[in-house]
């Protein structure tokens, strides 16, 4: 599907989001976290239903989180992008709209100390099992011995 | 030569233990195992338990998860035990040093004998290493030039 298309589908079900294209292919949405639910669903319906990873960005300077969803979909990248507080991160858990988004959700409560709400397996998943609680490796704040 | 030393040349089994490596140099020690390069020419069988080998071969940086398992396996082995490092990640960390989870190379756990670098090492100097390793059961140190190491011996 061409780059066009999706932009338009997505348009087409959600009013009011920004949708920035910096290329070919790669399709970036950015939403807040009261409509991330409703975006990713739509997402979902229309056909997006591989979820390739969730990452995220630690802007300190701006005490914000950036989670970014990456969701595949016939030869298009979809990023739905939200911006959380870094105070009190706090996303709620994708896996009720694609299952398959669980192991990162776990990963990112692992490295990035973001709470998933409702998440159906909240497990330890990556750091080793001594690791002390309340230390997340891939914040910006964490100093590297 | 007396005869327990002779035994232990001609036997050295290996243990392997990946503490945290990406799996490169896993695949050349096992290539090392196969016939193509054939360090059973040595004696050298694989065995899966560390109570039955006399070498610990390791690779990967360790990790902290692996750390205390890594101890383990080694006072599992019986005396006298030689712990082989492979790969410059077993070595000194290599370019996991400095990642929160790493705690650098082999030797901040555990005594190692022979360091073999590279990322990952060529089968040859695998084959080095364990020359190495059988000159230290021998008794006599590290080998000022091994054989194999000498002209085009293994390729």
């Amino acid at each position: 599907m061409k780059t066009e298309q999706v932009v338009e589908r997505i348009k087409g079900r959600l009013s009011g989001i920004e949708i920035r294209i910096p290329r070919e292919r790669r399709v970036m949405v950015y939403t807040h976290l009261e409509r991330l639910i409703e975006v990713l669903e739509s997402l979902r319906d229309q056909g997006a239903t591989h979820i390739s990873t969730i990452t995220v960005v630690d802007r300190i300077e701006e005490n914000v989180f950036e989670v970014l969803y990456h969701l595949y979909w016939e030869n298009n990248e979809i990023t739905v992008r939200v911006e959380i507080s870094r105070e009190n991160p706090v996303v709620p858990t994708v896996t009720t709209i694609l299952p398959g988004a669980l192991t990162y959700e776990r990963e990112i409560q692992d490295m990035f100390g973001i709470r998933v709400e409702h998440i159906p397996n909240p497990k330890r998943i990556l750091l080793s099992d001594d690791w002390p609680e309340g230390v997340y490796p891939l914040r910006k704040d964490y100093a590297v011995k | 030569m007396d005869l327990l030393k002779w035994a232990r040349m001609k036997s050295p089994w290996i243990c392997h233990f990946n503490t945290g490596g990406c799996n490169a140099c896993d695949i050349e020690v096992v290539a090392v195992l196969t016939p193509r390069f054939d360090v059973e020419r040595f004696g050298v069988l694989l065995k899966g338990s560390p109570r039955h080998a006399d070498v610990l071969v390791v690779t990967g940086p360790v990790t902290q998860q692996s750390e205390a398992r890594l101890k383990r396996v080694y006072e599992q082995m019986a005396e006298p035990k030689f712990v082989l490092a492979v790969g410059v990640c077993t070595c000194s960390g290599g370019v996991f040093h400095g990642c929160y989870n790493a705690r650098g190379g082999v030797d901040t756990v555990i005594p190692v004998d022979v360091y073999i670098g590279g990322c990952p090492p060529r089968p040859s100097e695998i084959i080095d290493g364990v020359v190495h390793v059988l000159n230290k059961i021998a008794g006599g140190g590290l080998a000022e030039k091994s054989s194999v190491n000498e002209g085009q011996a293994v390729q």
